[in-house]
């Protein structure tokens, strides 16, 4: 099958991997607005894609779906090289504001971001146009409690962020860390944005796709087995999280790897209110699981990164 | 299922090839990507694995089934 999809020819992608966000390009006549702009270590390639997709027209505004540093790295970078204004959802506004890096979950999974200012935010409920199409910002918690989607009810497209990919969606950091229900705000976004007629998502990461009931139904699967089984949601939480740091700095010594799972947020978190490991056995586990999963490798003394696409779900 | 990404999360452009670091598209063949039809994506994984030769680097495993 695979007809691509057909998108307005205000409306560009970029489809990035795992470590940058999708990033979408919205023309209105000579003006621009883009959402997302990936991870800090890969901006210089952003600003080259806006660039060319740009060819002479104006980036006028930045918009982001939500605060993780997959989504937020580029904002710097591409308001340097455009000028353009940065809106950001309002939940996220304050911590942006004072570039708490806790909040923002850097610290939280040693994850690295360029700070930027907002200019302007974006309300649940509120509209604008790009592309030349009118938008609603939807609320969607669960993966980030903050998080916006945009929605096009004429042309039928949902931009999703995290809160819904073609197969799963994002870590549910505050289940993980025990901050707030997760779980159960993401059901209730689940469930709010079954109720629209959507005939296209644009996923924070993926391909886009038209599948939204399959979509829809397979998250919900993958729910109800984290409300299940918290061990399995810290597991794949741990899966992931280390999967994203891999693509970042490409190696890791094994020998520090339990030391990093110990002091590393994330890792500690979840293995303390879930899994009740030693370091030394989830440092094993993660090793085999990463190693089975073809996204690491042992060379060495080193854990390496592979090629394979990876699980980050 | 449509064509995967070659995209390997190596997102840097090299200045001595015009190719991504990670993927060997130019920057044209990363931007159209999701606009690109099945026909269009196939020209640019044969692109991609005649340059990863050229470059002396294997193969990528995960585009192995897109039937180029």
């Amino acid at each position: 099958m695979s007809a691509a999809l057909r998108f307005p020819a205000s409306l560009h992608v970029f489809e990035r991997g795992w470590l940058s966000a999708n990033n979408i390009l919205l023309f209105d006549g000579n003006d621009a607005t883009l959402i997302d702009t990936g991870y800090l270590t890969h901006a210089d390639q952003t600003v080259a894609l806006v660039r060319t997709a740009l060819d002479g027209r104006r980036l006028r505004r930045l918009i982001n779906t939500h605060s993780h540093s997959d989504h937020i790295g580029g904002n710097a970078s591409v308001q340097r090289a455009f000028g353009c204004t940065i809106t950001v959802p309002a939940g996220m506004a304050d911590m942006v504001a004072r570039w708490d890096e806790d909040a923002l979950l850097l610290t939280t999974a040693r994850q690295v971001g360029e700070r930027f200012s907002a200019d302007a935010v974006l309300d649940p409920d509120d509209r604008f146009v790009a592309g030349e199409l009118e938008w609603q910002a939807l609320a969607v918690p669960g993966h980030d409690m903050d998080a916006l989607a945009y929605y096009n009810a004429e042309r039928r497209i949902l931009i999703s962020g995290d809160a819904l990919w073609r197969d799963g969606f994002g870590i549910l950091f505050a289940d993980v860390l025990g901050t707030g229900d997760g779980l159960g705000e993401a059901r209730r976004t689940l469930e709010a944005i079954g109720r629209l007629a959507v005939d296209a998502v644009i996923p924070g990461h993926g391909a886009p796709f038209s599948d939204f009931d399959d979509a829809l139904e397979r998250a919900f699967a993958r729910l109800r087995a984290f409300e299940d089984d918290g061990a399995r949601m810290a597991r794949n939480a741990i899966r992931a999280c280390m999967t994203f740091s891999l693509m970042d700095t490409r190696r890791m010594a094994l020998d520090a790897l339990p030391q990093h799972l110990a002091e590393t947020p994330l890792y500690r978190e979840a293995n303390a209110r879930f899994l009740g490991m030693s370091p030394d056995a989830l440092a094993s586990w993660l090793i085999g699981e990463l190693e089975r999963a073809g996204v690491a490798g042992r060379e060495g003394p080193d854990l390496v990164a592979r090629q394979a696409v990876p699980m980050l779900r | 299922m449509s064509i995967a990404s070659p995209c390997i999360n190596i997102c840097h452009m090299s200045p001595d090839t015009g190719w991504c670091e990670g993927c060997q598209r130019n920057i044209d063949e990363i931007t159209c990507w999701s606009r690109a039809s099945d026909a269009d994506k196939r020209r640019i994984l044969v692109a991609v694995a005649d340059r990863r030769d050229l470059l002396g680097l294997a193969p990528l495993a995960h585009i192995e089934g897109a039937g180029v």
